[in-house]
């Protein structure tokens, strides 16, 4: 019971992971419908600013965590006015396009800056682990959960409580009724886009509690596309819950079948669920009026 | 349509998370490694030639003229140059490794042109970049074939280097040096493949039998961690070959390519109690698997790793979580980085590599030594040189490289050399690895497991 325990606490820790980098995803998809294939990419620019921020400038982590999310978001920002803007209303594949061209330049650019090697990381978190009754837990998962609680929390409060939230929440309902409403989607979809790259600064972090920063964290963060299948593509409550069960089933199946299995439990989960939820588990089912 | 953009969105990022998941299991294969500096047939000596020449990118655009051999020269030698192609990742995910082992080469094929090159030639490298990928490699070597290029180096992948073993075993362009040895390149003999690296097999005839002895088991429980690829499962084959040799037990554990967390990895290792543990990876691979068992209190687990991992930055992630696993994680290597190396004994290769800013990358040092085979293998060619005269040259050879590998000799029946591995640690206070030992001490290890079958 003891090991069950320990397995779903690991796989709820990495999970909140997912849940983080999905919910930027689908903030993203749900309020200017652009598929972004380009939030690998971000949040290994997050990990690498982050290096940037305390082994280059030497900066205290407390500053340059804010620093890094702050960036993060700016550049988020200006790609959709200075970018994306330019491309909505095309077709999902052209966007979709846009978006893997994105992350074409940026991957390279991110070589040609910080070179080939892994950097390593330190923000300076407590390494600590205990046994309590028999179930292993670490400091650095605690601070996963945390941290993932704080993100989703915030962005809850602003989300469902802002004045901009609202206007947001608006326009992905419907952004001609939005413009009626004088709302200006151009500012809508450019807080959405630097909110969406926050979190995948956030994600990044996250990751180099473990991995070092290197080129494959942009590989790795696709990996919350299935949490953003499982909860439903634009449910903001789906991403954060399909990235805990992709987190749990991940690890029961590394665990219980065997560590080479964890990702194909977690595809054949995804594909039973869409069977049976096509829109995922929090997605809605839209009528198309024909 | 909003549904419709939503039915297709979901349905590219299934397709394209299977696309990233397979392709992460290709790029965790075999990052290639690196080595060492040092080259020239005896360390002490300066580079014959003098004089650089920068690589080119694009042999199409170097077809017309310079490449025109004067008359009934062989391919690739003109009167004034010699075209020596480079296949490598020079982007994509393995690139870490091979970006310094390209340097290398480079950095010593400027110093024999800077010194006047081979026989009055200056030796050109043309590097291709195949970016990882099995097809763009297939037609970078076709390329150069066609070009033609005197010989190549590189082909570093081992997938790369399987899907081209037949073409470079029949065709007559002598290969030398990549940073991957597998056994479809090797086995049966390839008359036109000269190895400079250290098999999976060459690797854990040392790690195995050498962690036995650190850790006093006779008949050693092992644990052979591994990523999940080709190369992976070729690792934990060969530790089981060596561990079954010594009367041992192996527990084989795969670790997915992509995955962010190895607690259950480090659980089942917990599970087996091993003496020790043999990891085959790449750097995020093993970081994480190092990681998963610091913080599963596993820090006082003896760990040695295969010299594709020997990057500065896992041993220093790990002095912040937890340094007892950083100083009891070793790697087997058969080059030694530039920092490590005798620094009378080898001061142009330190020279260059503080020059590039890789003095702690091994991989440099294994670029550099490449250099150093091609290079004596041209002169062993003599002033006209024929592919078949630079064969029959570098079979004859032995090159001392000044402590940088074990000594090289190729013969005519056997085109395998750099196979002896010996042990490093990682020296916080220096901040670089140190070997254990002399290379010499591990040579009788080496049992050329590919050429037994």
């Amino acid at each position: 019971m003891a090991v069950l325990i320990e397995i779903l606490f690991t796989g709820l820790a990495l999970g909140s992971i997912y849940g983080v980098i999905a919910l930027g995803f689908v903030l993203v998809f749900k309020a200017t419908s652009v598929f972004n294939f380009a939030q690998g990419a971000f949040m290994m620019v997050g990990a690498y600013l982050a290096y940037t921020a305390t082994a280059v400038l030497g900066l205290p982590a407390w500053v340059a965590v804010p620093l890094v999310l702050g960036v993060n978001a700016v550049i988020g920002a200006a790609l959709q006015l200075v970018v994306i803007r330019h491309f909505l209303g095309r077709s999902l594949l052209t966007l979709v396009m846009i978006t893997i061209a994105i992350t074409l330049v940026v991957g390279p650019l991110v070589g040609i800056l910080y070179g080939p090697n892994p950097l390593p990381l330190s923000i300076g978190l407590p390494r600590e682990s205990w046994l309590l009754a028999g179930v292993r837990i670490s400091s650095i998962q605690l601070i996963q959960m945390a941290v993932s609680v704080v993100v989703l929390g915030a962005f809850g409060l602003y989300f469902n409580r802002s004045d901009m939230g609202l206007k947001m929440r608006a326009t992905a309902e419907s952004q001609e009724a939005g413009l009626i409403c004088g709302i200006d989607a151009n500012r809508v979809f450019a807080v959405a886009w630097a909110i969406g790259l926050a979190m995948a600064g956030v994600g990044g972090l996250l990751l180099t509690t473990s991995l070092p920063v290197s080129g494959q964290l942009e590989a790795v963060g696709q990996l919350a596309f299935p949490a953003v299948v499982i909860g439903g593509i634009r449910s903001t409550t789906g991403a954060v819950i399909g990235g805990l069960v992709v987190g749990v089933i991940e690890q029961l199946g590394a665990n219980y079948i065997g560590t080479d299995s964890r990702f194909v439990v977690v595809y054949v989960v995804l594909l039973a669920i869409l069977m049976v939820r096509p829109h995922g588990l929090f997605g809605q089912p839209e009528v198309e009026r024909v | 349509m909003r549904a419709k953009r939503e039915r297709a969105a979901v349905r590219m990022a299934i397709c394209l998370v299977w696309v990233l998941v397979l392709s992460a299991c290709a790029s965790g294969d075999d990052e290639a490694a690196t080595t060492g500096d040092g080259g020239t047939t005896d360390a002490t000596e300066a580079p014959v030639a003098e004089e650089s020449d920068e690589s080119t990118e694009d042999p199409a655009e170097e077809a017309d003229g310079s490449q025109e051999s004067s008359g009934g020269a062989a391919p690739g030698v003109s009167d004034d140059t010699i075209t020596w192609g480079v296949v490598t990742d020079v982007s994509g995910p393995t690139n870490a490794t091979q970006v310094p082992w390209q340097e290398g080469l480079q950095a010593y094929i400027d110093q024999v042109n800077e010194a006047g090159g081979v026989h009055g030639r200056q030796i050109d490298l043309v590097v291709e970049d195949d970016q990882f990928d099995v097809a763009l490699g297939q037609q970078a070597v076709e390329r150069l074939t066609d070009f033609p290029v005197f010989g190549m180096s590189g082909i570093n992948n081992s997938s790369l280097q399987v899907a081209v073993a037949d073409q470079v075993r029949d065709g007559d362009i002598p290969v030398v040096g990549s940073i991957s040895t597998t056994r479809d390149i090797v086995a049966p003999f390839n008359p036109s493949y000269f190895a400079s690296w250290c098999s999976y097999a060459d690797m854990a005839d040392v790690a195995v039998p050498y962690m036995a002895e650190q850790t006093g088991a006779d008949a050693p429980r092992v644990v052979a961690a591994a990523l999940d690829v080709a190369s992976g499962v070729e690792w934990t084959g060969e530790v089981s070959r060596v561990v079954e040799s010594l009367g041992g037990e192996v527990l084989e554990i795969l670790q997915p390519a992509g995955a962010v967390d190895a607690s259950a990895e480090a659980r089942e290792i917990e599970s087996f109690a091993p003496d020790f543990v043999a990891v085959h990876g790449s750097a995020p691979s093993a970081q994480s698997l190092l990681t998963a068992m610091a913080e599963r209190g596993l820090s006082d687990t003896p760990t040695i790793g295969i010299a594709n991992i020997a990057v500065a930055s896992i041993w220093e992630d790990l002095a912040g979580i937890d340094q007892q696993m950083g100083e009891n994680f070793q790697v087997v290597h058969c080059y030694t980085p530039p920092a490590a190396a005798d620094a009378d004994t080898n001061a142009e290769l330190v020279a260059a590599a503080e020059e590039a800013g890789l003095t702690t990358e091994a991989m440099f040092t294994g670029g550099w030594l490449v250099g150093t085979v091609v290079v004596e293998g041209l002169e062993a060619a003599g002033p006209d040189p024929t592919r078949e005269a630079f064969i029959a040259g570098l079979e004859g050879t032995t090159i001392d490289t000044g402590g940088l590998s074990a000594e090289v000799a190729y013969s005519a029946d056997d085109h395998q050399a750099f196979q002896t591995t010996r042990p490093y640690r990682y020296d916080y206070d220096a901040g670089q690895l140190v070997p254990v030992g002399e290379f010499a001490d591990y040579a009788d290890l080496v049992t050329d497991a590919y050429q037994q079958g």
